[in-house]
């Protein structure tokens, strides 16, 4: 049970230029409101319906994505966020919009992409094959030295003919895959062939153009059969120019049969397209971030991956429902339910802080990120501590906030930060105990009534309990009967509180 | 001693359109005996159910006549418009349909209705009723605001800062209020602000027997927590020239605490208040988080439960909303319970060199009425308290609305007689406040009863 009062705060929608188009919703959001708060996050979701009025309605419905919601007892904020989903039931059928799903998926396989106005993909990037004619699709690879080669199709593992390499003395001789590839000093290359020995013993070279020093070789060591050819130009090779891909008789008679040549830079790990922009999106909703990780790609098609996320993503699109079921009553209600969240979640963006601080100076330097709250109160914490972030990533602003708000102090244990109302908070939790359960009803200390939207995070004595000895740390907490109300939900006539 | 009942269509603060008599077949419709229990609720804000009952007679042009379906077509077609118009006011609650009803009373008292029912029944195909061009039970359900108010309007001027005792002006005050009548707080229909160079304002209604007097404001402050408050001369923009000042000396991270008592000869009464303190640094470049707790005298400050802390990191003087402060019910023998009440200002200097001043706390009171508006431009402000219970505000320049304005509103103007209902109001620039600032105020409500009105006029 709570002391419900009469007067309800005020429930105001703000467009992002602090216009009031949606005031005034009180009566028309009646008892649909709920909506909680944390002690670490402040305000941090809430969700009302309204049901008149279908003009207005729809008109949210259409525009009203990241406006703010307030709501106000007198001059206190109680409750600020903005709206993050709105779900519209009209004519039987069920539309959402969102900034939180947008229901796009890159591959089935994915979940659902976020809504996100700066994209950067992070893949593994491969490189394509130099080799021009890898499978003798379009002639027969040149001869070295007077070997006999021809296209056939006795060994094909790629396309429809692979090549035929005869030598029938034991001069070197054989065939060139390709002549003068480039290659770069200090870059690691992977060379494969498909290769099918009936007779002789063959060698697979890069060698230099200008000194025929190999680069890299392999032998088949007069084995015969299908042997695969896997060999790599290191990335200790200083040698910068071009580079001759040959298949040579290691000075006996012999058939080969080939296919399939590759030769092409090593595939590098942490390959990032960088940051992808839509202003547009920017300045209607500020910035929201999305990191793709994806596998193996070119940067080409990482770019175009990329751009692709962000033209589906940055602007958010009315959903159409998984289903429209015809029959029972026809529906001519309309219904616009708005999920909120508070500001706090308005800090999406990631950061690259790092380095050995104060707690104070970590959140001071972090707060002013986001440009929604109007209001920021930092007390000093100077206990010493490090974000740390691990080689080339970043940690979201709301991740750190929340670890060092977690890890408190050595005075107290226990601190507030988050965005409460408009203003942003990191204080320690006031060691006095505020409220107090009696006789299964929560009162503030004072016995006085208790406003259930007032009611915020803090000390709570369990006045129901035997009163109980004081604590050998001297520490609040550490007496049996009192707890700390870490997080507060709302309903109309249902509080709850949820300890720490 | 009239029993009348009936409904009229009019524009809020307009005269009446149209009305149907609902009584004695005047216009073809008779509450049938037990035809309307009428609903008490002791919400002022959500709406009530009423049903009625009716006997429906078509109209008789020709009294040589019978009356017949046709006639019958008539009166509903008259009922009809009226549906339409509540329809209607759901878009617009300015203009809509009053239930308005005197149940042998002196006076008449209605009722905005807010909503019907989707659907009713009407017995239209039983003969020979409608063949006689009767309906015998017509039954009717509708939604109405709980309060009954008045048709007359009761008009108040109001202007802040209204000039207390020894100052010549100070925010704070209550302005005195004509005394009216009924049993709930009057209807601000509609309040025109002429703000002049004030951005935001807080108005609360109250109250009181003892008439007004400075009981909502704290203008004197003792030190605490080993600090010394000082009182040099504030000069012409301080309430009573003078304020309190903090004395951090030794570093920026010391503690600072001011104590002040509400008049301890007429402190408030139990209830809810809104809490301002008006506040300053000594230069631009100093920033102090200030935070709140009510006590009493002789509580050690330290183990009070204070309010989250706010940033004051301007020179120039505005007000702050400190607190809700809900003072618990307390029973005292002696009156004057709260006669040790205190309000704590705890400051923690944060950046700077310079000092926190404490000019003056009100207490705007809650309890029955109140408004906020904020983000204001200077332009005349039209607060409207619909028929419907919606609260807006917009500006009006030339006599068109220039923009809307956020407005956080809630009850009325409370009952009582002449010199005890009043009004404690102030403002500020949003940036900086002067307290030479002025604003008017005209305010047009209707006095509300619950459940009867009797022979009460508006006013006493």
């Amino acid at each position: 049970m709570i002391g419900e009062p009469q007067e309800l705060p005020t429930l105001d929608i703000f467009d992002p230029a602090g216009n009031t188009h949606f005031g005034n919703l009180v009566t028309e959001a009646g008892d649909t409101w709920q909506h909680t708060t944390r002690r670490r996050g402040g305000n941090w979701s809430a969700a009302f319906e309204l049901t008149r009025n279908r003009d207005r309605l729809i008109e949210l419905f259409y525009n009203g994505l990241n406006y703010l919601v307030t709501r106000r007892l007198f001059s206190q904020d109680v409750w600020s966020g903005f709206i993050a989903e709105m779900t519209l039931t009209y004519k039987r059928a069920t539309y959402k919009r969102s900034i939180l799903d947008t229901a796009w998926r890159i591959n089935a396989q994915r979940s659902a992409e976020p809504f996100a106005n700066a994209v950067r993909v992070k893949y593994q990037r491969t490189f394509d094959s130099l080799v021009v004619n890898p499978s003798c699709e379009s002639a027969a690879w040149a001869a070295y030295n007077g070997a006999t080669v021809t296209r056939d199709a006795t060994y094909v593992t790629d396309g429809s003919w692979g090549c035929k390499v005869v030598v029938a003395d034991t001069a070197i001789r054989g065939a060139t895959i390709q002549a003068a590839i480039a290659v770069a000093a200090g870059r690691k290359y992977d060379v494969t062939l498909d290769v099918n020995v009936t007779a002789g013993s063959w060698r697979i070279s890069c060698n230099r153009a200008d000194t025929d020093e190999s680069l890299c070789f392999w032998s088949s060591r007069g084995a015969t059969g299908i042997l695969p050819v896997k060999m790599e130009i290191p990335e200790t090779n200083q040698y910068a120019g071009n580079v001759d891909f040959r298949i040579t008789a290691e000075a006996a008679a012999g058939t080969l049969y080939a296919d399939n040549a590759i030769f092409r830079e090593q595939t590098q790990n942490d390959a990032d397209t960088g940051w992808l922009l839509d202003a547009a999106s920017i300045a209607q909703y500020g910035r929201i971030e999305n990191i793709v990780q994806m596998q193996e790609m070119s940067a080409i098609n990482a770019l175009a991956l990329a751009n692709q996320i962000l033209r589906t993503t940055a602007w958010p699109r009315t959903q159409l429902p998984g289903r429209i079921d015809f029959g029972g009553a026809a529906a001519t209600d309309i219904k616009l339910h708005i999920n909120i969240l508070g500001l706090i979640h308005s800090y999406r963006q990631l950061t690259t802080l790092q380095g050995a601080s104060t707690k104070s100076a970590v959140i001071s330097a972090l707060a002013p990120l986001s440009s929604r709250p109007n209001k920021i109160a930092i007390m000093p914490n100077t206990e010493a501590y490090s974000v740390v972030q691990s080689a080339g990533t970043a940690s979201k602003i709301w991740t750190v906030m929340d670890d060092v708000a977690r890890s408190g102090d050595v005075a107290s244990d226990y601190w507030r930060c988050g965005v409460f109302g408009r203003s942003f908070v990191y204080e320690p939790v006031s060691p006095a105990i505020e409220y107090a359960l009696q006789n299964g009803e929560l009162q503030r200390v004072d016995k006085s009534r208790v406003n259930p939207w007032l009611v915020q995070p803090g000390l709570i004595a369990l006045a129901d309990l035997p009163e109980a000895v004081k604590s050998a740390t001297g520490r609040t907490l550490d007496v049996p009967n009192r707890a700390l109300v870490d997080e507060v939900s709302y309903t109309r006539g249902r509080l709850t509180l949820t300890l720490a | 001693m009239a029993y009348d009942t009936r409904l009229v269509e009019r524009a809020d603060l307009g005269a009446d359109v149209a009305a149907l008599i609902l009584t004695n077949f005047t216009d073809g419709f008779a509450l049938l005996p037990g035809g309307l229990h009428q609903t008490v609720s002791r919400d002022d804000d959500a709406d009530v159910d009423e049903a009625l009952t009716l006997r429906v007679r078509g109209a008789q042009p020709d009294p040589d006549v019978p009356v017949g379906p046709d006639d019958l077509a008539t009166r509903l077609q008259t009922f009809d418009r009226y549906v339409q118009a509540i329809n209607d006011s759901r878009f617009n609650p300015a203009y809509g349909v009053w239930l308005r009803t005197q149940a042998g009373e002196t006076y008449t008292r209605q009722a905005f209705i807010t909503d019907i029912p989707k659907t009713w029944r009407v017995p239209i195909h039983d003969t020979p009723g409608a063949v006689g061009g009767t309906i015998k039970a017509f039954e009717f359900s509708l939604k109405r605001r709980p309060l009954w108010e008045s048709s007359d309007i009761i008009t108040d001027v109001l202007d802040w800062p209204y000039g207390g005792p020894g100052s010549t002006y100070s925010w704070g005050y209550a302005s005195l209020m004509g005394g009216r009548n009924g049993d709930a707080p009057a209807r601000i229909a509609r309040l025109i602000l002429t703000p002049g160079n004030l951005r935001r304002l807080w108005i609360g209604f109250d109250n009181s027997l003892a008439g007004p007097t400075d009981n909502y404001m704290i203008r004197t402050w003792t030190n605490h927590n080993g600090t010394t408050a000082v009182y040099p001369g504030g000069g012409s923009n301080y309430d009573n020239e003078d304020y309190a000042q903090t004395n951090f000396t030794d570093g920026s991270d010391l503690l600072r605490a001011a104590g002040g008592f509400v008049d301890p000869a007429n402190p408030p009464a139990g209830g809810q208040y809104q809490v301002l303190a008006r506040l300053s640094l000594s230069d631009g470049s100093t920033q102090a988080l200030v935070r709140t707790a009510l006590g009493y005298t002789g509580d050690d400050v330290t183990t009070l439960p204070f309010t989250q802390r706010f940033l004051v990191s301007s020179a120039n003087p505005m007000f702050y909303p400190l607190m809700i402060a809900n003072l618990p019910p307390v029973k005292s023998s002696s009156g004057n319970v709260f006669s040790n009440l205190r309000l704590f200002i705890n400051a923690q200097r944060i950046a700077g060199a310079g000092q926190l001043r404490i000019d003056h706390a009100i207490f705007v009171p809650m309890r029955k009425g109140y408004i906020f508006l904020e983000g204001l431009s200077g332009n005349q402000v039209v607060v409207q308290n619909l028929p419907s219970g919606d609260w807006t505000a917009h500006e009006i320049s030339g006599g068109a609305v220039t923009r809307a304005v956020a407005v956080s509103g809630w009850g009325g103007i409370p009952t009582g007689s002449d010199d005890h209902v009043y009004a404690v109001g102030a403002g500020d620039r949003g940036t900086d406040s002067q307290i030479t600032d002025t604003m008017t105020c005209t305010i047009y409500n209707y006095a509300r009863w619950r459940t009867m009105r009797g022979a009460q006029g508006n006013q006493e």
